[in-house]
């Protein structure tokens, strides 16, 4: 899952950044708030975190102007106004949520975790997608009883795959979901990715659970 | 003693036009009953006038002819009056019946000037008499003219008569006690009613005074966008009034800034504190080998130390804000407080490839508190190092200008506008949210250099022109004033050196 973060103070960015990335979340930052805005347009992300005070562009006017240009991308404001009034004008210029500083990393985590389900009409944190039991929260994947061990960037594959069961996800979208602009792979990383997947969830004859369009992309289904 | 205004009043102004009603009472009795007396003496003279004049005397025998109309009134049986005559030699020559036994005094006086006497009558009633001396006329004028033609000698007769008369004197005292009576009862029908318009009128004048105390009752902490009405009031109060709203509005303003500043504190310490909290938390979050523990507690100290001079300035700032701080003045070199100021700096401004240009006039000396000169020269250096353009020049000058000493340090790269420049001296002006840390100048450290500049009785300037130089003019007099504005130097001795100590941290930290 792809996420956003915009705030101007640098070591609560870098932690953040840490912290979710260590969550298995693929994370952009940066520090002000014309260059959050042209992050936040030119890519589809599961969660956006903005922080309101930033400069150059502030919080809510990224915000506002993400939500003019049609953008339904999930935003958590971290700010370290909390008053009322605050909290209400962030909600009503379009946030999803709201978290003050200073914060339970844990908390943020939860909050960000919710948004994405959100995004993807799934209220559960566990996903089950035939004798596939996903939980989102410990990150822990069981196939026909057996708990399957994965690697961040597998979970974070089969995690995109099954929040869009018996839908095509293309290549670029895979690629979009799992790489942060830092990354310099080539796009056939996805097609090796989805091979080590298919080793571990679909080894010792259990029936396949991904489906190769080929040309197109994947999509995760329960074995009819 | 805590007495009414109303009450005491309304006291002093009875008690006041109660004597003036009483004294005027008086003298107008005193005036009347003069009047009365003149008119009484003038009806007994009157009286006594025609019998004088009916006195005849020849050849030393005195004649009375007193008509039954001159004795009438001696002669009544109630309530007579009384007549007396006597010669010269005592002897009497008429007393009217009404005296009985007793007898009326002689009395000093003559024709014109007449004696009067108070005194008792014999009947017992009070009366006043009349009294004099005087010679009755030569009775037989043609006897004279005859004896004389005829040659036979005659002696002028010169015998001279008492007469006294007495009345009663109940056409005095009568109308003297009704008027009396009057002046009486119209005083007190007066002060009644001079008692109730006073009570009236104090208590309509003063109620906007007590109006004004509900008012001011009903003041509280909590809400003070209060103000006192007083439209109605009379201009003796309204001051009272105007004062109260202007004090009122001033501690409005007071708890409004007081009120954002805390706000801005809260702000600025729980955007670190995130910071602090979440590298922890994302630290412990999992195993880790000894080097990533590591790096997570350098960051955590160096956020603290940041916030630490923060804290520091800021307690600081209070300080000097509530004219805490004590300024002790000392003959110091300007060249040699830069210089040491700048030493701490130093390896910052190399790591950020700063050209350092120098002008120091080595000869200006200022008689000032070396501690606070200290702390201003290192808050403008190093705001000029931290907010200099990487590989820019910072310039530093001292020179003795019309003002005093005068510190002149610039930096290129400036962001800030000529304009944005100006809130530099606020408490965390950001100026639109948009300018956190492109706003270079913001924060505490250059409102902690005004405020210490102006306790050592000197001035900052900044100038700034955006893309160019940033410009920080700082004005010393070269002695300090003796009577320093805002630093009446009770205990506290010298400025924690921590506050200027500190390693140049990062800006003041933004959320």
């Amino acid at each position: 899952m792809r996420v956003l973060v915009v705030e101007d103070y640098l070591p609560l960015r870098k932690s953040i950044m840490q912290g979710l990335r260590e969550a298995a979340f693929v994370v952009d930052a940066c520090g002000d708030g014309e260059e959050g805005l042209w992050y936040a347009t030119s890519n589809d992300y599961d969660a956006v975190v903005l922080d309101l005070m930033l400069p150059r562009l502030d919080g809510l006017s990224v915000l506002r102007r993400l939500r003019q240009a049609g953008s339904a991308v999930h935003v958590l404001i971290l700010t370290a106004k909390d008053g009322l009034d605050d909290r209400v004008q962030g909600i009503n210029s379009g946030a999803d949520d709201y978290l003050v500083k200073p914060f339970a990393f844990e908390e943020l985590l939860a909050r960000v975790r919710a948004l994405v389900r959100r995004k993807y009409g799934s209220k559960s944190p566990v996903i089950r997608v035939g004798d596939l039991e996903i939980d989102t929260t410990a990150r822990r994947v069981r196939r026909a009883g057996r708990s399957v061990e994965l690697t961040a960037r597998e979970y974070s594959l089969l995690e995109l795959l099954a929040l869009r069961a018996g839908q095509l996800v293309t290549r670029p979208q895979i690629w979009e979901h799992l790489y942060d602009f830092a990354s310099e792979t080539s796009s056939n990383v996805v097609d090796v990715y989805v091979g080590y997947l298919r080793r571990k969830l679909e080894g010792e004859g259990l029936p396949r659970l991904i489906q190769t369009r080929r040309g197109e992309g994947y999509l995760l289904e329960a074995p009819s | 003693m805590i007495r009414s205004l109303r009450g005491v009043l309304l006291l002093e102004t009875i008690l006041g036009s109660a004597s003036v009603v009483l004294v005027s009472g008086v003298v107008l009795y005193f005036l009347v009953e003069s009047v009365l007396i003149r008119r009484f003496d003038r009806s007994l003279l009157d009286y006594v006038i025609p019998m004088v004049a009916s006195m005849e005397q020849e050849q030393d025998v005195v004649d009375l002819d007193f008509s039954e109309t001159d004795l009438r009134e001696v002669k009544r049986l109630e309530n007579p009056a009384y007549l007396h005559v006597w010669l010269d030699d005592g002897s009497e020559l008429y007393r009217s019946a009404s005296l009985g036994a007793a007898n009326l005094e002689p009395i000093e006086g003559s024709r014109e000037a007449p004696g009067f006497r108070w005194l008792t009558l014999p009947d017992g009633r009070p009366g006043r008499a009349i009294g004099f001396t005087f010679m009755p006329r030569e009775g037989g004028a043609k006897k004279k003219l005859r004896a004389l033609e005829a040659g036979i000698p005659w002696k002028d007769s010169k015998r001279k008569v008492m007469v006294a008369f007495a009345r009663d004197t109940a056409s005095i005292t009568a109308p003297l006690s009704r008027i009396g009576l009057l002046l009486g009862c119209v005083s007190v029908v007066a002060m009644l009613i001079t008692a109730g318009f006073l009570w009236w009128t104090i208590r309509r004048n003063l109620r906007p005074l007590s109006r004004l105390a509900t008012q001011i009752s009903r003041l509280d902490g909590a809400d003070l966008s209060a103000r006192l009405e007083a439209l109605d009031a009379p201009l003796e109060v309204r001051p009272i009034a105007d004062r109260m709203n202007e004090f009122l509005r001033r501690l409005e303003a007071a708890f409004v800034r007081e009120r954002s500043l805390s706000a801005d504190v809260a702000h600025e310490l729980r955007t670190p504190l995130a910071g602090i909290r979440s590298t922890i938390e994302v630290a412990l979050s999992q195993r880790r080998a000894a080097g990533e523990h590591e790096e997570a507690l350098r960051e955590c100290l160096g956020i603290t130390l940041a916030m630490q001079s923060m804290v520091e300035k800021l307690l600081l700032l209070a300080r000097v804000e509530a004219g805490q701080a004590r300024v002790d003045p000392r003959p110091v070199l300007l060249a040699e407080q830069v210089l040491s100021a700048w030493e701490m700096l130093e390896s910052a401004s190399a790591a950020r490839g700063l050209h350092v240009e120098w002008a120091l006039r080595p000869d200006v000396e200022v008689a000032t508190d070396p501690a606070f000169l200290h702390i201003v020269l290192h808050n403008v250096l190093e705001n000029a190092v931290e907010y200099a353009d990487r590989g820019g020049t910072v310039r530093i000058e001292t020179a003795a200008g019309p003002r005093g000493a005068e510190v002149l340090v610039r930096n290129t790269g400036s962001k800030l506008t000529a304009e944005e420049a100006q809130h530099a001296f606020e408490r965390f002006w950001r100026g639109d949210a948009a300018h956190s840390s492109a706003c270079a100048h913001c924060g505490i450290g250059l409102v902690l250099v005004k405020n210490i500049a102006q306790a050592l009785g000197g001035t900052v300037e900044v100038r700034s022109e955006a893309g160019g130089w940033f410009e920080v003019r700082l004005s010393i007099p070269q002695s300090l004033p003796t009577n320093t504005p805002g630093t009446p130097r009770p205990e506290y001795a010298s400025p924690p050196a921590g506050s200027c100590g500190s390693p140049p941290g990062r800006p003041p930290a933004r959320g």
